[in-house]
């Protein structure tokens, strides 16, 4: 596609009219700026027309600002299907089933870790395995998998790994409660087993960060955050195990499409009607795997409590602000043309953004709204925001998810090199620690989008507003 | 005839790979899935492998044999070099057999980069013009 196909709406609004395509239902809609706008692939916007087309959309098919390709659905892309006739993707999900973001405050404030963060972060980069053939430091049995498979961040709490607040804390408390480990296969599970505690490589990430600024004093205070305290965040997902089972049902949903005759663009976009047999198998095993991704950052985190006090010789305070999925498939109720409609909202590369007096959010931050993490990329600043009710009536409660990327892992390869990166990360004062410098290099901040822009356009368009802006010290990566 | 070639995709990896028949070019994704990964040629042939898929049409067939080596190398950790397929078609149904070669990852030996979490079915193309082609993106 073109992008004189994109109209624009209004200053950070844009439409691919229902019109470009003969199978679209709705038409697609993106948040952009002019800027970002620029940056689009056109086969960004040929997939979010492509989402279009799926049986059941409401309203439209969403693309937020940092909007990029992906494959069948773009990343960014937000689509609510109806739960009586539309139908549930796991190509909307995504392979990597709840992949997201947790934020931790501390009562550190910034000189206390002067000239130690080095240090620091080779002990987390020790303490938490990442990179790739990395294997946890836990030897969980068949039967313990199945319970972390049904009860997510629960399941680590009773075990030792973390405290009763934490699960709380996290989007859904940390459990798909529909979970079932009757629909996640053998292979999947072989791959979950020795995973669990483990970051994993690619955008994955532990940072230690600093508050840098404080735009919305009421909310930061809510969520505990104070101007120079220093904070955690971990950023990965369900690991081999969620792999495996998107893709052993993608390759059931493939043939559940043809047996519905589901007519898609797309075959990575395999679907299967709500109410289908297949569509409840794959919902049960996407909630498995989500269940098991909120375990594994609360695994992640107890590791990192462990760090920080060994590292101090001190009880360090790390409390969990909040805890996000940015790729996954969630029952959700909204309003669609005035009238409540149950609903499957898939957000891949897109963060729920719950707005105040939503039901589904913590009481402590019912009036603020539900606190939203967006990960910076190696080097740049991470955002916390907060959940808007304009993000409830235009996005289905959804904003974006991070900067994306704008450069292919290849061609960072060739523009950068991962000992000049890191190098001139240091005079910044920040310090990275990966398994080996072509992970620098892909993951060299030249190769994505500012995050800048892309929390400014979330922000003004109000699809979430800012709280608080954090500043990498110091990056463990895989 | 090269084996096959990288071609640039934002957030991804894709891959044209070829093949003179469809052994060939099943071969030759399976090395281009592990050169997206490793240099293919820090590896060594130190064990062999056997893997195999079924299916009833040549899409999946390569959809299927693609992740079932993302498995073997997630859960046994073993990276791959050399392969050698067989591809046969009997009532309407293809079976792949697959000999592969390479050895257990070594961290200090094997340089990575991201690794490929899937094989994807993203505008996924297998066509003959003479020789086979098959477009493929992974996700990474």
């Amino acid at each position: 596609m073109k992008n004189e196909n994109l109209k624009r709406l209004d200053e950070y609004v844009w439409e691919i009219p229902k019109s470009y395509k003969e199978c679209m239902n709705v038409p697609g809609r993106l948040y952009l700026s002019s800027k970002l706008a620029d940056m689009v692939e056109p086969d960004t916007l040929e997939q979010v027309s492509n989402i279009a087309c799926l049986p059941g959309i409401q309203k439209y098919s969403i693309a937020m600002p940092e909007a990029h390709l992906g494959y069948g659905f773009p990343i960014g892309g937000v689509a609510a299907l109806s739960a009586e006739n539309g139908v549930i993707s796991p190509g909307g999900v995504g392979f990597d089933i709840n992949c997201g973001v947790r934020a931790l405050s501390t009562n550190l404030h910034i000189d206390d870790v002067k000239g130690s963060t080095k240090n620091l972060i080779d002990l987390l980069f020790k303490k938490i395995p990442s990179g790739v053939g990395s294997e946890s430091r836990i030897n969980l049995s068949s039967k313990d998998l199945n319970k972390v498979i049904s009860k997510g961040a629960k399941w680590a709490v009773e075990n030792g790994y973390g405290r009763e607040e934490d699960w709380k804390l996290c989007e859904e408390e940390g459990c798909f409660s529909e979970a079932s480990p009757e629909k996640i296969s053998k292979k999947a599970k072989s791959r979950g087993l020795p995973q669990l505690g483990t970051l994993g490589s690619g955008n994955h990430f532990l940072e230690v960060q600093r508050v840098d600024e404080i735009y919305d004093e009421k909310a930061a205070k809510t969520f505990g955050l104070e101007k120079d305290m220093v904070t955690v965040m971990i950023h990965t997902g369900s690991r081999g195990f969620g792999h495996q089972v998107c893709t052993d049902y993608v390759d059931r949903l493939e043939r559940a499409t043809k047996k519905y005759n589901i007519s898609i663009p797309d075959k990575q976009l395999a679907c299967a009607p709500t109410g289908s047999r297949e569509a409840g198998d794959y919902f049960k095993a996407m909630a498995g795997a989500a269940n098991y991704a909120w375990a594994n950052r609360q695994v992640i985190t107890s590791w990192v409590r462990e760090a920080f006090e060994n590292f101090f010789n001190t009880d360090v305070e790390l409390d969990l602000i909040y805890d996000v999925a940015h790729n996954v498939a969630k029952k959700e109720t909204h309003k669609v043309d005035n009238k409540i409609k149950n609903l499957i909202v898939h957000r891949k590369g897109a963060t729920r953004a719950f707005g105040p007096e939503s039901g589904e959010i913590p009481s402590k931050y019912k009036k603020i709204g539900q606190p939203v993490m967006i990960p910076g990329n190696m080097g740049s600043p991470s955002y916390i925001l907060k959940g808007t009710e304009f993000a409830m009536n235009n996005t289905f409660g959804s904003t974006c998810h991070g900067a994306g990327r704008k450069m292919s892992r290849g061609r960072a390869k060739g523009e950068y090199w991962g000992g000049t990166v890191k190098k001139e990360l240091s005079k910044r004062e920040i310090y990275v620690r990966a398994t080996h410098g072509s992970v620098i290099a892909e993951e060299a901040p030249g190769a994505y989008k500012d995050p800048d822009d892309v929390v400014e356009v979330s922000h003004e368009v109000g699809i979430s507003e800012k709280v608080a802006k954090l500043l990498p010290l110091g990056v463990a990566k895989g | 005839m090269k084996q096959f070639e990288f071609l640039d995709h934002t957030a991804d990896v894709q891959f044209l790979a070829y093949g003179k028949n469809l052994n060939e070019l099943f071969e030759n994704s399976a090395l281009a899935l592990f050169e997206s990964m490793i240099d293919t040629d820090t590896i060594e042939s130190k064990m062999e492998y056997t893997a195999s898929v079924n299916s009833e049409n040549i899409e999946r067939l390569l959809f299927l044999w693609l992740s079932e080596l993302v498995f073997i190398f997630d859960s046994k950790k073993y990276v791959f070099k050399s392969f050698n397929v067989d591809i046969n078609k009997k009532d309407e149904e293809y079976s792949l057999i697959g000999k592969i070669k390479g050895e257990k990852i070594d961290i200090k030996k094997h340089k990575f980069n991201s690794e490929v979490k899937a094989a994807t079915y993203h505008n996924m193309e297998i066509n003959k013009n003479g020789i086979y082609k098959a477009k493929v993106v992974l996700d990474t």
